[in-house]
């Protein structure tokens, strides 16, 4: 079988994975959580909504380091009570570009489910087609991936070898 | 031969990439894309752009070592350098001193996030 040419696997840093489900005034809850996060500054990597009838289900990944925070954030929280999932030690892997070729995404789910990877979300973006699995097992990933999508020669999966974080800028002083 | 300036649009952020891209197109560009600055100078001395758009931070060659290479080479030094960068604010010439102590001369710069019709503007003064 021709593999299929792409520019780019690009993947993340360690991230936790939160899921949401909410029934009722859904929409205004999760536009309250992300207001919350973006208060706090804490950057989402990952967001994935799906709406089911009146049901909203939210994914959202983050740096792995601020899972404590994030936390104590949905503790205090009353409304997210009981609807809020966390999964650990989760990854991002982004195959680019797409060029809207559906075979890109047959091929990923069906190497990862050969090699009994999870997948715990997906999405796809103007360009780039995203999976959401196990942090321990991205490289893994890849590498089957590399059964059947090509990259250019030379080039291999890399990590940002930079982090882009929020600070606080005071100007004028 | 197509008489349409070439463009090549070189960021690690695939969707931005693909966005200046449509943008560029819609305008009646031709384009090249590159997503790090090892493959931007592949495409640089394959496809010899008009103008390159090109990000800063990059995995494997970041964008201020691209420029220093285009700008240092006789024979591409004439290709119009346009650096995205995430410090817009903080800057305010094209010319940059690096960490390698390198210092950058770009023709422009735009500051992310990118304003696509300002972006255009900056384009069409220099590729027509």
């Amino acid at each position: 079988m021709k593999k299929i040419r792409i520019e780019g696997i690009k993947l993340s840093e360690e991230l936790f994975q939160l899921n949401i489900l909410r029934h009722f005034h859904s929409k205004d809850t999760l536009r309250h959580f992300c207001r919350i996060l973006a208060s706090n500054k804490i950057n989402i990597p990952f967001l994935s909504t799906a709406y089911f009838g009146e049901e909203v289900q939210l994914v959202c990944c983050m740096s792995a380091e601020q899972k404590a925070k994030v936390q104590d954030l949905i503790n205090a929280e009353a409304s997210l009570g009981g609807c809020v999932e966390f999964i650990p030690s989760t990854g991002l892997l982004s195959v680019y570009p797409h060029k809207s070729d559906v075979r890109v995404l047959g091929l990923s789910l069906f190497a990862l489910g050969r090699a009994r990877i999870p997948i715990h979300g997906l999405a796809s973006s103007l360009s780039a087609l995203t999976l959401v699995t196990d942090y321990g097992r991205l490289d893994e990933a890849a590498e089957v991936l590399q059964e059947y999508l090509e990259l250019p020669p030379g080039q291999r999966p890399f990590r940002p070898q930079f982090r882009i974080t929020q600070s606080e800028i005071v100007k004028g002083r | 031969m197509s008489d349409k300036q070439l463009i090549l649009v070189v960021d690690d952020d695939p969707d931005l990439v693909e966005a200046v891209c449509m943008k560029l197109e819609s305008e009646d560009y031709r384009v090249a894309k590159a997503y790090d600055g090892v493959q931007a100078w592949e495409k640089i001395k394959e496809e010899k752009p008009k103008l390159v758009i090109l990000d800063v931070m990059m995995p494997n060659k970041n964008g201020y070592q691209v420029c220093d290479e285009i700008k240092q080479s006789p024979e591409y030094k004439d290709i119009t350098v346009i650096l995205l960068t995430a410090v817009g604010e903080a800057v305010t010439t094209t010319r940059y001193m690096h960490r390698d102590g390198i210092t950058t001369l770009a023709d422009d710069f735009i500051p992310k996030p990118i304003d696509l019709d300002k972006l255009m503007e900056i384009v069409k003064g220099y590729a027509g």
